[in-house]
């Protein structure tokens, strides 16, 4: 089990990044970086970081819950070392990897992870528009494997933290790109640009939490091109700041979509798990339509 | 518990933070559209293969776009400092309505966009749209757009 000294330690680095914001902030409004801010939008992800830290904090239990009960039937011990850790790290990753993707492929699940995606801004600040609902849509149960290996929860949860704390730095217009085996090796501003951008040429690519071999292995990595600035946001925008509705939008469009008469309960199913954009009669468009009418268009 | 207060307020004393720098520093000019060919130039960004004319409104914070279509019409609005573009097709529109100030008051069946008031005072204008808009609003109950549409 780590010592409680790096779980404390990812809390004062979390309070230090956060310190960036309005660093940020002010050197690009003294042109010294690039950067947008929006008042409104800035404001909203604040309010939607402390709802966030709200639910995820009280309803902690479930992972918390999930992982000791997979390791209380851990098929074997794995000690706390540097070697052990940075195995769990790795694998943390892997399992970031899977439930992004997942969250963007399946809309329950993006239902919940659309809300970090629905700025229009791309800057420090949209990292705190975090999920409400992560806790029980179900991919906690993601975690379960590595405590089933054997993993203590607290190592899982450090790797966690420290995963998330990698990906704070990479929400930002500031830096273009980084040397080339930095932007081949790891996760970095420009390939998590692509991630948050509605051009249909980047739609659902780069997951990776910090190694980008898992896109790359799974066929997932598009470089960002510099002809082809990102538009941030959703394919749908969102017109509103309200932290109500930018965190429970989806799972209102979700229930419309499902009670709507005439429906089977195929149909009716595929508007909860389907991707995002399925429609039971095609009137919409899923991320492979778009790509394909832009491939067209070219 | 006292962690879960702790993180709660940190974000707190954050927002009030940031909040006093971007009133400082952030920009405070408005954007507006540049007439109807500016209204089409933005909606063009998110549907490049639009066509049609655009009707913007008296505060140049909307249009609405004839996309030449009976049954899909082009709604750009303004959102903070970027332009949110929608093609409505009967299922988005749950009523429209007239208010007594003269605004079209358009009600989408959008969580996340729930509505869109539009001032013309240009009275032709207006009455074309309400009509177009109230005929768009009735197909809904008839059935769903065939053609694709923004996901």
């Amino acid at each position: 089990m780590p010592d409680p000294f790096f779980m404390q330690a990812t809390t004062i680095v979390q309070v230090f990044f956060l310190l960036l914001i309005p660093a940020e902030i002010l050197l690009a409004s003294a042109s010294w970086i690039r950067a947008e801010y929006e008042t409104y939008d800035t404001l909203a992800n604040v309010v939607v970081s402390m709802g966030s830290v709200f639910f995820y904090g009280s309803l902690n239990w479930v992972f918390f819950g999930a992982v000791t009960f997979a390791f209380a039937h851990r098929i074997t011990d794995v000690p706390f070392t540097v070697g052990t850790f940075l195995l769990a790290f790795i694998l943390e990753d892997l399992r970031y990897y899977w439930w992004h993707r997942i969250s963007h492929r399946s809309r329950w699940f993006w239902a919940s992870h659309v809300i970090h995606h629905s700025s229009q801004h791309f800057n420090l600040s949209t990292n705190l528009r975090q999920s409400w609902t992560s806790q029980f849509s179900g991919l906690i149960l993601l975690n379960v494997p590595l405590a089933y290996i054997g993993f203590h929860p607290a190592t899982i949860a450090l790797a966690f933290a420290v995963n998330l704390l990698y990906q704070f730095w990479i929400h930002t217009e500031a830096i273009d790109r980084l040397p080339g085996w930095f932007e081949w090796f790891l996760n970095t501003p420009s390939h998590h640009r692509v991630h948050h951008a509605n051009n249909p040429r980047y739609l659902d690519s780069n997951y990776a939490g910090v190694f980008m071999m898992w896109d790359r292995m799974f066929g997932t990595f598009v470089p960002e091109q510099r002809d082809l600035p990102p538009r941030y946001g959703l394919v749908k925008n969102l017109a509103t700041f309200n932290p109500v509705r930018i965190a429970l939008h989806e799972y209102i469009g979700i229930a419309r979509d499902i009670v709507r008469g005439r429906l089977t309960l195929r149909q009716r199913l595929g508007y909860l798990f389907g991707p995002p954009g399925w429609s039971h009669d095609g009137s919409r468009a899923t991320t492979e339509t778009l790509r394909a009418q832009e491939l067209a268009r070219r | 518990m006292a962690e879960l207060i702790l993180a709660v307020a940190v974000n707190a004393v954050l927002g009030a933070l940031l909040w006093a720098i971007l009133l400082w520093k952030a920009p405070r000019d408005q954007i507006e559209l540049a007439g109807p060919e500016g209204a089409m130039r933005e909606f063009r960004a998110v549907f490049p293969e639009a066509t049609g004319t655009a009707s913007v409104s008296d505060d140049n914070r909307t249009a609405l776009i004839d996309l030449q279509l009976d049954d899909q019409i082009g709604l750009l609005q303004r959102q903070g400092r970027r332009w949110n573009a929608r093609i409505l097709v009967p299922y988005d529109i749950s009523s429209v309505r007239l208010d007594p100030n003269g605004a079209l008051e358009i009600d989408l069946s959008d969580f996340g966009w729930p509505r869109a008031s539009i001032v013309f005072s240009d009275t032709e204008i207006r009455a074309i749209w309400l009509t177009r808009l109230t005929s768009l609003t009735a197909l809904s109950t008839s059935r769903t757009s065939p053609e694709v549409r923004n996901a």
